[in-house]
């Protein structure tokens, strides 16, 4: 990551707007006076990046004791004295990460250092900037990143015994975890609290055993019956004394509904039983009728007249019907095939269809006939115009005294024939035509005789026919009716027995005489006894009248289907007894009848639920605790393990860079240890670090622990971005010139632990040394000078 | 691990060998006595910008404080007479370091202190035969340009991640337990029991350790 630019409003000594160019070098010598702003830049891109400056909010902490001397310090400590309190603060860094040019702009109203107070954006974003600074920046920025007069100031004026908490700053921040660690410790804290109340919730045991002892003595001087031990159903409880009055009510109905299971399957017995009965009369009766009347059956099943007088009232129908018809020569045809349906001799559809052929033969002549006359006398011009002649045959003879031709053909023989012979050849025309016509007349008038004497022979055996079919259908009918009565009694019952449930038979099986005598047999085989019956009777009777039952003069059949909808299923009813049952109902009934008893029940109960609920809260409580306490230990146990092994790994580069850096080396070790929550830095001897060390050694170790801190962290670390802020005060120069060598080395290394350094001095002597050094091995730099704050 | 490896891995060229460029054009007889190599110096070493120059010196049973004060009197020669390349010279000039080996410990150091004309580091080391020099590899790190190594496994990435499991997230709603808690002295409230540090969240605490616990035995 390498800084490019930050944008500078309002910021401290920073009044307006202020652009400050970095050159994207990777490094950034800040080289002027003191008070022209140096540190004020580096401050503005620690609060773009926290939203706190360390050094100020150190000193801030320090001497602000209280509430009032906190409100007064504030004043400036962010926002620039010239702007107004509605302007805001605005920093906006610009910056090169991972080849992506980004801006993070913060920007706050309030003169005061609080990360909450203040906007932050990532190029406009404000949860991109969230997430950015969570995994990139972090809680522990300046602790990391600054080693400034500050912090060395810092540790030369502490005493040896505080040193430490110095040093801490520079492993992680777990203060997070141990907050947490705390709270929980705080919460297992309130489960004991709860716990204290439940237990006063809890009822005494003096208490419990007193309502057990009232009820023992309860139970022996009012003589309660003994709940018999035989189980008769599932979930059955035997130990009655334990039960509340709502639980003894359901035990007895759970009672009420085995015995009705139990009456149940003694009455339903005997309804079998009854159904049996019934069942072999009336194969019986079917036997007796298959005796006398097999044959009259069987001829009325063949006739299909099983089913009753369908087949009488459709003869009956179909005598009617011929009864009614009054055969024409018109109708004939209408009623020919139920005519030849009836096949009685001689009519038969051969004989219909040959007559009708004839007479239809003989119409079509008549047609013909008819043609030819009316041919022969309507429409025939040569008739019209011979007959017209013929009117006027004196003009024709006229004519020929005028003309000798004839008119028609031309002929001059017309003047010389005789007055008779003129037109004769047309009265001859006219005469043998009229003798045609009456001839085919004569044929016409012959031939419709012959037409109507078919038809009537064709009606006279149609009606024969039809009488004859009319009284052999009224034998049959009275046949039919006949066999009807003889039969219906049979086919009654075999009706009956087909739709009874159970009989599994069919009708051909019922017309069996031989089936249905075994069948008969097979019946009276499961039929009760006498004694049976009066066992089954007497035990479903006790039962009942033991549960209230109350008869509404009713046959078995109906009691079994009005106590069905008590009967349990699936419930074995093989232990039953009958005095056993009594003594259950009873002992319950004796219970339920004590309200006393029953309070004292209900007391007992309640003072065992009430503790039972208590303990498995406690329970629970208790689960939780152990989770929570175990919870806090784990958390303070990774804490100090992570602190351990950051301190461990920090005192071995301590040291290489204390004694790189040093002329002097007077320690062979440095160990930080973490005990108790108490750190100690030893040398190989075992005493403080700090207690041996010269101030000005000191301030070295001070920049050996900020090089170590980068060292350590440079794999985790994302932003590697450090601040040297003006700290060569207590330096010498051996010092100042291996932490400058130190500089240059981190630079030009090819696995780089530092990207960019921002280096503030006021000496010029050391600005010098270090301009020379960087120029000399070519890292690239940029320096600010008092011209470029201004 | 040898002295001469180090610096040759480094980028580093003895010009005693003549392995340097002649655009450089140093003079180093200046560092010889009468035109012989004294017996004390076992190498020049430049860099490879030509801007640093360590004189490897054998201290062993020499007065050091006399060996270094010879020695800068050479440097300072060297550095007006040196080179006609007045480029290379003032690169060159404040970056000439005196690398002084001694194998039996030596009570007098004042001369690291010294800045006069070069700087002085005393390395403790054992000169082999073949004159090869065998250094430490803690005592390397005192050379400038050898790098003290990142700390290995300095934060174990699975303890921490663990740790990240066993406590809430920021901005969950749990958030709450990462911010102190007064805590309650037993006292008892109106409703006669007793008040809770946490009675709010009291429940909220408990499902998370319930879940978080049930997470954790199912992982």
């Amino acid at each position: 990551m390498i800084i490019q630019k930050v944008r500078i409003k309002n910021f401290r000594g920073f009044y307006g707007e202020k652009e400050i160019l970095f050159d994207d070098k990777p490094f950034v010598l800040l080289s002027a006076p003191n008070g022209i702003g140096k540190t004020s830049i580096i401050d503005a891109i620690e609060w773009c990046l926290t939203g706190n400056i360390g050094r100020l909010k150190l000193a801030y902490d320090n001497r602000s004791t209280n509430s009032d001397e906190r409100r007064k310090n504030l004043d400036g400590i962010l926002k620039n004295k010239n702007a107004n309190s509605n302007d805001y603060v605005e920093v906006e860094l610009y910056f090169k990460d991972k080849n992506r040019n980004n801006s993070l702009l913060r920007k706050q109203k309030k003169d005061e250092l609080q990360a909450s107070s203040s906007e932050v954006t990532l190029d406009g974003s404000i949860e991109i900037a969230k997430t950015w600074l969570q995994e990139n920046i972090g809680d522990s920025f300046y602790k990391y990143h600054f080693c400034d007069i500050q912090k060395s100031f810092e540790m030369q004026n502490r005493k040896g015994g505080s040193l430490p908490d110095l040093f801490a700053e520079f492993i992680s921040d777990y203060s997070k975890e141990k907050i947490v660690a705390d709270n929980l410790e705080t919460y297992v804290e309130d489960l004991e609290r709860y716990r204290e109340d439940l237990k006063n919730k809890l009822i005494a045991k003096d208490t419990i055993d007193a309502y057990e002892e009232q009820i023992k003595k309860y139970v022996i001087n009012t003589n309660m019956v003994d709940y018999p031990q035989t189980m008769f159903f599932k979930d059955e409880i035997l130990e009655i004394s334990q039960l509340d009055e709502s639980a003894l009510n359901h035990q007895l109905q759970q009672l009420h509904s085995y015995g009705y299971t139990v009456a149940y399957s003694s009455i339903r017995k005997l309804v079998i039983d009854s159904t049996y009965h019934n069942t072999t009369f009336k194969f019986e009766e079917i036997q007796t009728q298959l005796f006398e009347k097999k044959t009259r059956i069987d001829e009325a099943i063949k006739n299909g007249l099983e089913t009753g007088n369908e087949k009488i009232e459709e003869l009956s129908k179909k005598l009617s019907e011929c009864r009614k018809i009054e055969l024409t020569k018109n109708n004939i045809r209408d009623y020919a095939d139920l005519i030849i349906e009836f096949q009685i001799k001689g009519f038969t559809k051969e004989y219909y269809e040959e007559k009708i052929r004839e007479i239809e033969k003989k119409e079509l002549y008549v047609k013909e006939l008819d043609k030819e006359i009316e041919h022969l006398t309507k429409g025939n011009i040569i008739l019209e115009l011979f007959s017209d002649l013929i009117t006027h045959r004196q003009e024709v003879i006229r004519f020929r005294e005028r003309k000798t031709k004839c008119p028609i053909c031309g002929s001059n023989q017309f003047a010389d024939i005789e007055e008779d012979q003129i037109l004769s050849e047309a009265d001859a025309y006219i005469r043998n035509n009229n003798e045609i016509v009456l001839i085919k007349s004569s044929d016409r008038k012959v031939v419709w005789e012959a037409i109507d004497n078919e038809y009537e022979e064709l009606i006279r055996f149609s009606k024969k026919t039809l009488e004859q079919t009319i009284a052999d259908m009224s034998i049959k009918k009275n046949d039919y009716e006949s066999l009807i009565r003889e039969t219906a009694t049979y086919f009654a019952i075999r009706d009956s027995i087909l739709k009874m449930e159970g009989i599994d038979c069919t009708k051909e099986q019922l017309r069996s005489l031989e089936y249905v005598s075994e069948k008969i047999v097979d019946l009276k085989a499961h039929i009760l006894s006498e004694k049976e019956k009066a066992s089954y009777r007497q035990g479903y009777k006790s039962i009942l009248a033991l549960l209230g039952y109350k008869y509404d003069n009713e046959e078995e059949i109906i009691t079994a289907e009005r106590i069905k909808e008590q009967v349990k299923d699936g419930v074995e009813i093989s232990t039953y007894s009958q005095s056993v049952f009594t003594q259950k109902v009873n002992a319950i009934k004796c219970i339920l009848d004590n309200k006393d008893y029953l309070v004292l029940n209900e007391k007992l109960k309640n003072a065992r639920e009430i503790n039972a609920q208590v303990n498995s809260k406690n329970k629970l409580l208790e689960e939780s605790r152990e989770i929570a306490e175990e919870r806090s230990g784990k958390i303070r146990q990774l804490v100090a393990q992570l602190e351990r092994e950051e301190y461990a790994a920090v005192g071995p580069s301590l040291k290489k860079y204390y004694k790189k850096l040093s002329r002097i080396d007077s320690i062979d070790t440095i160990d930080i240890i973490l005990e108790d929550n108490q750190i100690s830095m030893i040398d190989e001897k075992k005493k403080n670090i700090v207690n041996i060390l010269s101030n000005g050694q000191l301030s070295v170790f001070m920049l050996s622990y900020f090089f170590a801190g980068i060292t350590t962290r440079s794999k985790t670390e994302k932003c590697k971005v450090y601040f040297v802020d003006d700290l060569t005060a207590c330096m010498d120069d051996v010092n100042m010139l291996a932490f400058l060598d130190l500089l240059k080395y981190q630079m030009l290394a090819k696995e780089k632990t530092m990207e960019q350094i921002f280096f503030v001095t006021c000496d010029d002597r050391i600005c010098r040394m270090l301009r020379y050094k960087l120029e000399g091995c070519e890292i690239e730099f940029c320096e600010l000078k008092e011209k470029d704050f201004a | 691990m040898f002295l001469q490896e180090i610096f040759s891995k480094s980028g580093y060229k003895n010009i005693i060998d003549g392995a340097v460029d002649e655009n450089v054009s140093l003079c180093i007889e200046y560092f010889y006595d009468e035109d012989t190599i004294p017996e004390e110096l076992l190498g020049v070493y430049i860099s490879s910008r030509w801007d640093e120059l360590f004189l490897v010196l054998n201290g062993e049973g020499k007065n050091i404080n006399e060996l270094c004060e010879k020695w800068d009197r050479k440097i300072s020669t060297f550095m007006i007479f040196g080179s006609e390349n007045k480029k290379v010279i003032t690169k060159l000039k404040y970056n000439v370091i005196q690398i002084v080996l001694y194998e039996s410990e030596i009570e007098d150091r004042s001369q690291e202190g010294s800045l006069n004309i070069s700087r002085k580091i005393l390395l403790p080391s054992k000169i082999g035969i073949n004159g090869q020099v065998n250094i430490d590899d803690n005592d390397a790190l005192e050379l400038p340009f050898v790098l003290i190594p990142p700390c290995e496994s300095a934060l174990k990435a699975d303890v921490i991640n663990e740790l990240l499991l066993l406590v809430p997230a920021e901005g969950s709603a749990m958030e709450f337990m990462r911010n102190p808690r007064k805590r309650e002295r037993k006292r008892k409230g109106e409703d006669g029991l007793l008040i809770k540090s946490f009675s709010e969240e009291f429940e909220q605490i408990k499902e998370w350790l319930g879940e978080n616990d049930n997470t954790e035995s199912k992982n």
